[in-house]
């Protein structure tokens, strides 16, 4: 069978399996979890005009940025390292590598059913989030241009992330989450703050370049929200891009040179 | 002649008598303790663990030796007995580690009997739900204890030598009995009942951390939305910084009364416990009947 | 007959633990037995025949292909694992239809292929329900499905009875069998002895991670000198038997056995004791009620081969 018809069966298969599975449900609940603070915020505006805070506020200026940088990385953690790791832990993995399918075919379909079914997820509770904030102005919708760049970014950085994260979890087992933890909530939030290149060896560096910048917030948000020295969104693109084949690729090989154990242990 | 029946041979809960023992859990403790010694990066998530204890150490040490002029803030804390105390013991690097326990001792204590379908060999056994639920708990407190009760305990015995007083305030003294334990039974509650989801302790882990990241975020933005101070109920952290206020009766971190953080942590750990006393049943009818 | 598998030196290693030294081998359509006890290499070996393990040293080859990554050979190998293994979401006709369907088989060929394997392995009034509602029994023959569905030339089944019930015991090895006669080659790895017994007489006995023996049980036993034959007879006559073989001196010892008329003789030449056996018979017109070889069988080969 070649690369294409394997790749289509694998896709088509986890992409159903996945669709039906409790832990995309349980996504979907935490994907949506920021559409119900929006509603609340909704609710108090719409039923107390002198509130300080607006629905349209909460959306730029945290909305987007819980969905950026914190659901996407944990989701593209949460099914990237589940690629290959999933397959060795349940020892299906024996039926994948003993059927006549370049095994470059099972990285890839499946890292596009899970991309996918990840950018459903997503996209639905941002979609929300905009009805939302646009329920009662719906002739004059605000952060239309926002909203279609950060689903537009959004996809890029669930894919970008989740390649990475098939590449971590195809060299490694039970290190790669507690790796991809760090990655996420140490890494990436420390290096943000330095100056020169060294920021550039982060995801959310060249993601944050490409989404409208927002300058207010506090704490938490304030953190979440910081940029410097963003990259223009034509080099981020071609970074981005590149990382994506790399990555993609190492995996591959990975996966196809390396032995994997079929053990018990967790 | 009487007809022998023929057993059914295979794994049937234990009918027998019960005999009266609240012990019956402590085999599966000192199993448990010996299970995650032998895990691979124990010792160094342990010695992550115990960096504050060595920092607020040096600190008292070196509020002994005012020349040094070192860690001024922890020094200046010393003067604040129950606020130095309070702070070793519910701030935000201790409560991350507690995270990163449970993520790395916790997830897998229940997912892997899950996945593994262990709950015929417990329930086989003169153990009920009660039994198999306080051994997995014994677990985490235990090791949640030793990086909190212990060195509370070791830091007040050091500030004892180093400063040579004597005297412990009362709040001091109820802060170090009551926090430490509240803190480890509401986290290895929520540990454990996240762990009884999943058979895979993968999944278990990176939830743990979703549970902590994202009620962290929802806490700050509902905060910022409603200018409420009372949905720093929602965050981890935040929670146990104000307990832990109440109990040391010292000045609160947020504005709402520190009680209600008490009381919602036990309320909240009891009712983990109850969703996970059921759950446990679920998953053991479950298996029984073959799914 | 050709060899299709050829293993030449084959070692594997898991950090300091040995799995299999030294293993060389050829293997010819047909059923072999890969026999030994648990960690004995067994499951190390098949893994190395279907691609999930590299080997350190030495090489193997699958008509005449290297193994590992060499995904358009396992077109020709069905693989039958010994663990449970399944997608938890599944049914199984799903599950079985994915695996046609990564064999290159069109839906329609995937669908018909998929009911005939399932078929053959009677699950086709369950093959929509749940994989996680079969019992263990259906799971493993579920599996054994999954192996056949593509009807390849090589079949490695790792321990494919465990769990199965004697009536479906029956029928898988009836399978096999007739595979066998279509000149395919199937390797079953057991620990189990009679399960191999019932399938083959030619054997590859394997432990601590070497080949003590492989060929025919027979041949096998024939060519171990070391430990004398065991033959009983059962007669009214025993004792008189006995004493007109004591002087032989490939008769090394015998045992009666008096609760049924038995002797039981060890020699070390078996053809010279059946030549007198047989003249004693006729000349002195003994009456014999039967005579069996108690250790001309695998599990005897197998205990003298590992020192029991």
């Amino acid at each position: 069978m070649n690369l294409q018809e394997a790749f289509k069966e694998i896709f088509v298969f986890f992409f159903k399996q996945e669709l039906k599975s409790k832990r995309t449900r349980i996504f979907f609940l935490i994907s949506f979890l920021p559409v119900l603070i929006l509603v609340i915020t909704k609710i108090v505006e719409l039923t107390n005009p002198h509130t300080d805070v607006t629905a349209a506020q909460v959306f730029s200026r945290a909305m987007l940025i819980v969905y950026i940088q914190f659901l996407i990385p944990i989701l593209a953690l949460f099914f990237g390292s589940s690629i290959i790791n999933e397959e060795v832990d349940n020892k299906t993995l024996v039926f994948l590598t003993t059927s006549p399918i370049p095994k470059s075919s099972i990285v890839l379909g499946k890292f596009v059913a899970y991309v996918l079914l990840g950018g459903i997820i997503v996209n639905i509770g941002l979609f929300l989030c905009f009805l939302t904030v646009n329920i009662d102005q719906l002739g004059e919708m605000v952060y239309v241009k926002e909203f279609f760049s950060f689903l537009g970014v959004g996809f890029l950085a669930l894919v970008a992330y989740m390649a990475l994260f098939t590449l971590l979890g195809a060299i490694m087992k039970k290190a790669g989450v507690v790796l991809g933890l760090l990655f996420i909530f140490g890494w990436e939030n420390l290096v943000q703050y330095f100056p020169g290149v060294t920021q550039k060896f982060t995801v959310i560096h060249w993601i944050k370049s490409m989404l409208p910048y927002v300058s207010e917030g506090n704490s938490f948000l304030r953190i979440l929200m910081f940029r410097l020295e963003p990259s223009s969104n034509a080099e981020s693109l071609v970074v981005l891009t590149i990382f994506v084949i790399a990555a993609l690729a190492a995996a591959s090989f990975v996966f196809k040179n390396k032995e994997y154990i079929l053990s018990d242990s967790v | 002649m009487t007809q022998m029946t023929i057993r059914e041979k295979g794994y049937h809960s234990w009918d027998g008598q019960l005999q009266p023992s609240t012990l019956q859990w402590l085999p599966m403790f000192f199993n448990g303790i010996k299970a995650a010694f032998k895990k691979k990066f124990a010792k160094g998530v342990f010695i992550f663990c115990v960096i504050p204890f060595f920092v607020f150490l040096i600190g008292i040490y070196v509020s002994t030796r005012p020349e040094l002029r070192m860690m001024r803030e922890i020094v200046r804390l010393l003067n604040d007995e129950p606020r130095f105390f309070n702070i070793f013991l519910t701030n935000g690097t201790l409560t991350f580690m507690f995270v990163l326990l449970g993520a790395f001792m916790g997830a897998e204590l229940i997912s892997q009997d899950v996945k593994f379908n262990s709950f015929p060999l417990y329930f086989a056994r003169p153990l009920d739900r009660k039994d198999y639920i306080f051994g997995k708990f014994s677990i985490l407190m235990f090791y949640y204890l030793l990086f909190s009760l212990v060195p509370g305990i070791l830091l007040f015995i050091f500030k004892i030598i180093f400063t040579g007083k004597l005297a412990i305030g009362f709040n001091t003294l109820l802060g170090l009995i009551i926090v430490p334990p509240v803190v480890a039974f509401y986290i290895a509650s929520i540990v454990l009942l996240l762990s009884s989801f999943s058979r895979s302790a993968r999944h278990v882990k990176i939830f743990i951390f979703i549970t902590y990241f994202l009620t962290q975020g929802i806490s700050e933005l509902l905060v910022e939305i409603f200018d409420s101070s009372y949905f720093h109920l929602i965050s981890i952290a935040d929670i146990i910084k104000q307990m832990g206020t109440f109990v040391f009766n010292v000045a609160p971190e947020h504005r709402y009364p520190g009680w209600l953080s008490l009381v919602v942590m036990i309320v909240l750990s009891l009712g983990a416990y109850w969703l996970l006393y059921h759950r446990i049943g679920k998953l053991e009818a479950q298996i029984e009947s073959g799914n | 007959m050709k060899a299709v598998i050829n293993a030449e030196n084959l070692s594997k290693w898991y950090g300091n633990v040995l799995g299999i030294s030294e293993i060389s081998l050829e293997i010819t359509p047909g059923i072999k037995g890969l026999l030994g006890p648990n960690g004995a290499g067994k499951s190390t070996f098949l893994k190395i025949l279907c691609g999930q393990l590299k080997p350190n040293i030495g090489t193997i080859t699958i008509f005449g292909e290297t193994v590992f990554s060499n995904q358009a050979l396992f077109s020709r190998i069905g693989f039958c694992p010994e663990h449970e293994c399944y997608y938890r979401g599944n049914t199984g006709w799903q599950q079985v239809m994915f695996m046609a369907k990564l064999h290159g088989f069109n839906i329609k060929e995937a669908a018909e292929k998929t009911e005939a394997a399932i078929d053959k392995v009677g699950l086709l009034e369950s093959k929509d329900k749940l994989i996680r509602e079969y019992s263990l029994g259906m799971r493993q023959r579920l599996k054994f499905a999954t192996a056949i569905v593509h009807e390849p030339e090589i079949l490695l089944l790792d321990e494919p009875l465990r769990g199965i019930d004697p009536l479906w015991r029956v029928k898988i090895v009836q399978l096999i069998k007739e595979y066998a006669k279509a000149d395919k080659t199937i390797i079953v790895a057991s620990h189990i002895l009679p399960e191999i017994e019932i399938m083959t007489d030619d054997i590859i006995l394997i432990h601590q991670g070497k080949v003590f023996a492989q060929g025919d049980i027979h041949y096998i036993r024939d060519l171990m000198d070391k430990h004398p034959h065991m033959i009983s007879v059962e007669s009214p006559q025993n004792r008189e038997l006995a004493a007109m073989m004591i002087d032989k001196e490939y008769i090394t010892t015998f045992q009666f056995h008096p609760e049924n008329n038995k002797v039981t003789f060890n020699t070390n030449e078996r053809d010279r004791f059946f030549d007198l056996l047989n003249r004693l018979i006729v000349e002195h017109d003994l009456e014999i009620e039967e005579i069996f070889s108690p250790d001309d069988n695998l599990q005897a080969v197998f205990d003298y081969l590992v020192g029991k």
